[in-house]
């Protein structure tokens, strides 16, 4: 029998009890529906979460590095070559063991001080585009009468090496490496601002709560950043040497002014990447590289010039590796590590991240996946009544030569028509529910001001994966129906009525 | 050599705790192209003997032997293939499909022999041509009246040329008119050189139209030769 014979076959069986054929549908159809709503949640959570945020990010081909700290380089000064030479010996005591292990950690820790030699040998690596290091400091800064503690960092005048791609939205880069000039973000303002008091956020509020609301538009901000242009910070600095014992002098003569004017500003837009976080903080304040590496020194506290000192000289925290493309990633990360610095691949750290999402993602599919099993009972359910009712013809088509394997074949196909219709029907579903509470559930977000956010994916793996899936399982489910059928008796069933 | 033989074939059906003998080393030869009628009492085993002969079941001993081989050896799908091909069988009851169309039937009997859609409405209509029914072909089953329903078994038992054809007291619910209107079908079929083994209660039916009458009592055959 052909496999047009064994579905129009199964066809007719079906539209013979178009109700429970209806009925069996409609389980599947809740089943597949729940998995294509479940796994396309998860799948929106991860896309909007990661692929969406984390790929405007130049994640793939940034590598951050760090050196040895300080207190490590001091400890490897004394003692570097008996830690890293020590052998394993099993009968030592716990104690002992136990500081092995921090040996051991202590050796994973980086053992290179991260200076200007170490950044150009990073540099020559094969496919690294450009290696920044992070040179940050605290300040004290004055800006429109209020004074606040601020951590600024160092950035090349190129644009393209800043972190995150940032674009400026007004004004200009630094006009050479030691020139007192910053690049601001354009949320600036909000670092000198009052503290909240318990009434609420200080730019909300003034004018209607419609109106604060939304978003303000590309020529407004624009406009805002303008204005920031030319605008004057103090930074302060204590004069270096002491007054004479004795004198106080007025308290303007024990601190020196150094008067910053701001040149650029930096769109706030990808502001939010992990890597503002790691080299200039949510709200990046940036000076040139010189003029940091100036400012650094002038700032910072005794005990690291006491470092310094005694080091000669103690590297910078970290630096930032940007490699040609995604595929240097890799080799670049490993050879910085056998360096003896510390590089973290982000790639490795995103495809941890997407495994965490794969658990939540089969989880959710699981559970979903238990509406499924209920339906596959059903179609089993309805297999078998239909197998009882049909008892007769299938001992009928025994006797006049049909095959076992064609009157499974016949139940298979029926519980593949059963899945496939269900299948396809739920994906629909699926897809409507998500379609209705993402709608909804937008109509809230904008009623409270934000952007419209998808919140379902549905990629074409899930669509196809759930049809299949759901034919999968009324195939199984037929299994035991599909073998009772081919084990009838044609001679008991031809008996039967 | 004969076509169909039965050798010392006995039946016992196990009921609960005690079985019930329904064939007792029965033998029995047909040969090629003759009519054989068998008669017997009720409960006789007469029908046990026809399914056994259409490879519908197994003896509990003995052996059946359909053209020189033993059924005995052939496992589930060539035992299918047995019944598609070298046997047509006709039933008391019909035994047709209620819902599917006189043509229907027929052609599900072609289908299962893998024979093309379009060679199979035409192979139908042939068939029920060939029983007086090329009319009927659309009409189920339940539209159709005993003897035209048992005129369409023997058309599906036709279907796909089969050696022998098995009746099993095909006339039991029909008329006398009728019931020779289909054992002269059977008789033709059996001029066109089919081997047909025809159960019957009617001695009168059996004299006139089988060449031979072999009588089943106490699970065995008499007068088998
Ligand atoms: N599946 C079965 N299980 C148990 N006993 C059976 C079974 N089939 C037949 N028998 C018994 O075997 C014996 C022979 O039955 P069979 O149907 O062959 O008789 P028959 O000669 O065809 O009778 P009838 O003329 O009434 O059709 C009967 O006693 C019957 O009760
Ligand atoms: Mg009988």
């Amino acid at each position: 029998m052909s496999f047009a014979d064994i579905l129009q076959m199964a066809l007719r069986n079906l539209r013979q009890a178009k109700l429970r054929a209806t009925l069996t549908i409609i389980g599947v159809v809740v089943g597949v529906s729940s998995i294509v709503c479940m796994v396309s949640f998860a799948l929106g959570l991860q896309e909007n979460l990661l692929n969406q945020s984390l790929s405007k990010f130049d994640i793939f081909t940034t590598i951050p590095v760090s050196g040895a700290s300080v207190s490590a380089l001091l400890e490897m000064g004394q003692s570097n070559a008996q830690v890293a030479d020590e052998p394993a010996d099993p009968t030592q005591s716990p104690a002992t063991r136990r500081d092995q292990a921090l040996a051991q950690l202590r050796r994973s820790a980086p053992r290179r001080m991260l200076d200007d030699k170490a950044i150009e040998e990073i540099q020559k690596m094969p496919g690294v585009e450009f290696v920044m290091p992070r040179i940050g400091f605290n300040a004290i800064l004055q800006y429109e009468g209020k004074t606040r503690q601020l951590t600024l960092a160092g950035a090349s005048a190129d644009l393209q090496r800043l972190p995150g791609n940032r674009t400026l939205l007004a004004g200009t880069t630094f006009s050479n490496d030691f020139a007192r000039e910053l690049l601001v973000s354009e949320g600036f303002a909000r670092l000198f601002r009052q503290p909240q008091g318990p009434e609420g956020r200080p730019n909300e509020g003034r004018a209607g709560p419609g109106a604060a609301r939304t978003a303000p538009s590309e020529a407004e901000r624009r406009a805002a950043a303008e204005k920031l242009l030319g605008r004057e910070l103090v930074l302060l600095t204590l004069r270096a040497q002491e007054l004479p014992a004795g004198e106080t002098g007025s308290l303007d003569s024990r601190y020196e002014k150094h008067v910053f004017r701001i040149v650029g500003v930096l769109s706030d837009e990808l502001n939010r990447g992990l890597f503002e976080q790691v080299f200039s903080g949510s709200n990046a304040l940036l000076v040139p590289t010189g003029t940091a590496r100036l400012y650094r020194k002038l700032n910072s506290d005794p005990l690291s010039k006491l470092g310094e000192t005694l080091m000669g000289d103690t590297g910078y925290q970290a630096a930032m590796v940007r490699v040609r493309s995604p595929a240097d990633t890799q080799a670049v990360y490993e050879a910085i590590n056998k360096m003896g610095l510390r590089a973290i691949s982000l790639t490795q750290q995103l495809s941890q991240v997407k495994t965490v999402f794969l658990v939540i993602n089969c989880s959710l599919a699981l559970l979903a996946g238990i509406s499924l099993f209920v339906a596959a009972i059903g179609i089993s359910n309805t297999l078998i009544m239909s197998i009882t009712e049909r008892t007769r013809e299938i001992g009928i088509m025994k006797a006049i030569g049909g095959d076992d394997r064609t009157i499974m074949s016949i139940f298979f196909c029926e519980a593949g028509l059963l899945g496939f219709l269900g299948g396809c029907l739920g994906v629909i579903g699926g897809w409507a529910l998500d379609t209705i509470a993402n709608l909804a559930v937008n109509h809230y977000i904008a009623g409270a001001g934000g952007k419209s956010v998808n919140f379902f994916y549905i990629p074409w793996y899930l669509w196809m994966g759930s049809i299949v899936f759901a034919v999968g399982v009324s195939l199984l489910a037929a299994a035991y129906p599909a073998y009772r059928a081919a084990r009838v008796d044609p001679i008991k069933a031809l008996r039967h009525d | 050599m004969p076509l169909l033989r039965a050798r010392n074939v006995s039946k016992i059906y196990r009921m609960g705790a005690g079985t019930v003998p329904a064939l007792s080393g029965a033998s029995v030869d047909v040969e090629r192209g003759e009519f054989v009628a068998i008669l017997g009492t009720s409960g006789s085993g007469k029908s046990t003997l026809l399914n056994l002969f259409g490879g519908l079941d197994r003896p509990s001993s003995g052996e059946i032997v359909f053209d020189g081989t033993c059924l005995e050896g052939l496992d589930h799908k060539a035992m299918a293939r047995y019944r598609l091909r070298s046997i047509g069988m006709v039933f008391q009851s019909f035994n047709l499909i209620p819902t599917m169309s006189a043509a229907e039937n027929v052609s599900l009997a072609l289908a299962f022999s893998g024979v093309r859609r379009a060679e199979r409405r035409d192979k139908a209509t042939h068939l029920l041509d060939s029983v007086g029914l090329a009319a009927r072909g659309q009409h189920r089953p339940s539209e159709l009246s005993g003897g035209e329903q048992q005129r369409v078994s023997i058309a599906r038992a036709l279907a796909n040329d089969p050696q022998v054809l098995l009746a099993d007291e095909p006339t039991g619910n029909l008329d006398s008119t009728r019931a020779h209107e289909v054992l002269e079908i059977l008789k033709a079929q059996q001029q066109r050189g089919k081997t047909i083994v025809l159960i019957t209660h009617d001695q009168e039916l059996a004299t006139r139209f089988a060449d031979r009458c072999v009588r089943l009592k106490d699970g065995k055959l008499q007068g088998a030769a």
